[in-house]
This record gives C-alpha cells, structure tokens and sequence, in this order.
C-alpha cells in the first residue's frame, strides 16, 4: 500500500545576492515523488527575490530562474492542493538538489531568511 | 527523459515604451508548446502600492489592475499568433479574504494557483517569435526584468 509523506528541507540566506547549491536525500522507502512546495519564514523575501533551479535523481524539472513565486501557494489555496504537481516521478537515486539564487530587487531589503522546500512523497507501507 | 519542461526567456526593460522583439529556440524533441507563464523583477524604482482593505469600502469595491506591458508570441508555422497576454499587476487580490481588517493581505500570502495559461500549439517550427510592449505608466525612472516561461511537452524517447 502507498501512503503518502511530506519531507521537508531547508536552506539558510545570508547575504544579499547569495547562490547556494544543496543536495538532499530522500528516504529509500520512497517510491514516487507527487509534488513541490516552496515556503520561508519571511515570505515577501522570497517571493519577490528568489529563483531557483531543481533537480530530482539528475533530472532537472525546474530550470535556472525559475522564480520561486511561481513555487508558492498562498493561505487561500486548500492545504491539500498547495503542492506543484509533477504527477508521481520515481526518486531514483533519491538525490534533490535545488540551486537557489537571491536576487536584489527595488523596495524589498534584504534580511537573512529561511527556504524550506517541501517534497510530498508516497513510501511503501505494509501497515 | 522528462516530458514537460520550461524554457525560459528573459527581457531587461529600462526605457518606458520599450518594445522588445526576440526568438526563442524550441528543442528538435518538443513535440508541443502546451503553457505559458510570465513573471516580473523590478530592478529599480518604486511598484505602486497595493490598496489597503478598508472594511468601509463595503462588499465588492474593485481597483484598476496597474497594467505592465503586453506580450505576444508567434509561431513561424500555420498557428501564427497563438499567445497574447497582459502583464499585471493584480490588485484585487484584497478581495480573497473579508475578514482581513487587521491582517493585510498580500500577494506572497494571499496568492492561489500560479498555473500557466495552457495552450497546445504544434513545435514542430523550432524558433517562436515574441514582442513585449512596455505599457508601465510610472513616473519615476523604472528598470525591470520580465520572464517569459514557454512550457514544451517533449516526444516520447
């Protein structure tokens, strides 16, 4: 039986106009990735400043400037529909890597803030 | 190989009434072009302020959208024109929430779906042409970035 899971990663903005690459892993229970979800802890900052690429098991989904509004979903979104659906991918190796970039932008100044990249998943379960 | 993938156009605007004329490469592998998004990066300069919700604007009080520029794209092939669309900004997002009069809402937090404009045109012409027409009635010298993201299907490999 599948049963579905959130994982959750984060990456720290320190500097104005910072590029940070990570890579995560994934559990290797983990049979499909369903969809993304992009959030912070100063939201504003990261809707109007940042862009990032994102990559699964090497394949890139996400290009290069992708703004990261594009990867938000606001209050009004039911909690079940917030996530970007990329329609159950296999995690292959269960590599996740997001290249982030901030970006200075007129009127929002820049704070060190929080990205957390959401990943909804199905495992394998026998429970 | 993934089956959806986005390409990415960006455009530097610097000068009011600016028109940009460009092309866009479509891979030999795509099969159709089946969405469109844009987005927008100010640089420099000030975006007008969203209103304020004021309870005593009753019901439904709309505002004027603050108009951007305008975006065309066209194909080489038989569809020619297949994309036509105006960069807003939305300012009557207010609207999403009347219990809001202490908790302004904003675009990051009041934001629903970002989908693109879906659309189906054949790839088979591998270079799109595309205008954007600069239309920002701002007073103040103003510089910004548009992004102009085309969503391709690829040939099954």
């Amino acid at each position: 039986m599948l049963k579905p899971i959130k994982k959750r990663f984060d990456i720290r903005i320190t500097a104005n106009n910072q590029s940070l690459t990570k890579t995560f892993e994934l559990d290797k229970n983990i049979v499909a990735v369903n969809g993304l979800l992009l959030t912070s802890d100063k939201d504003d900052l990261l809707y109007y400043r940042g862009s990032q690429k994102i990559e699964i098991n090497g394949e890139e989904y996400f290009p290069d400037q992708y703004e990261s509004k594009l990867l938000m979903s606001g209050i009004n979104v039911s909690p079940k529909q917030r996530y970007y659906d990329l329609g159950g991918v296999s995690p292959g190796n269960g590599s996740v890597k997001i290249s982030y970039q901030d970006t200075e932008t007129s009127g929002i100044i820049f704070t060190p803030y929080r990205v957390s990249l959401y990943v909804d998943c199905s495992i394998e379960s026998n429970t | 190989m993934n089956r959806e993938v986005v390409i990415i156009k960006s455009l530097l605007i610097d000068q009011p009434k600016q028109v940009k004329v460009f092309d866009v490469k479509i891979p030999r592998q795509a099969k159709n072009i089946i969405g469109i998004e844009m987005g927008m990066r100010l640089q420099s300069g000030q975006m007008p302020a969203h209103p304020a919700y004021n309870i005593a604007d009753g019901f439904m009080k709309f505002y004027p959208n603050v108009l951007i520029g305008e975006l065309k794209l066209q194909s080489y092939d038989r569809s020619t024109i297949f994309y036509a669309q105006e960069l807003k900004q939305d300012h009557n997002f207010i609207h999403t929430d009347y219990s809001s009069t202490k908790f302004n809402p904003q675009p990051f937090t009041h934001e629903t779906y970002a989908h693109e404009d879906p659309i189906t045109v054949d790839a088979k012409c591998t270079v799109i042409q595309g205008i954007y027409k600069d239309q920002f009635k701002l007073t103040t010298p103003y510089k910004y970035i548009v992004s102009i993201y085309i969503w391709i299907d690829n040939k099954e490999t």
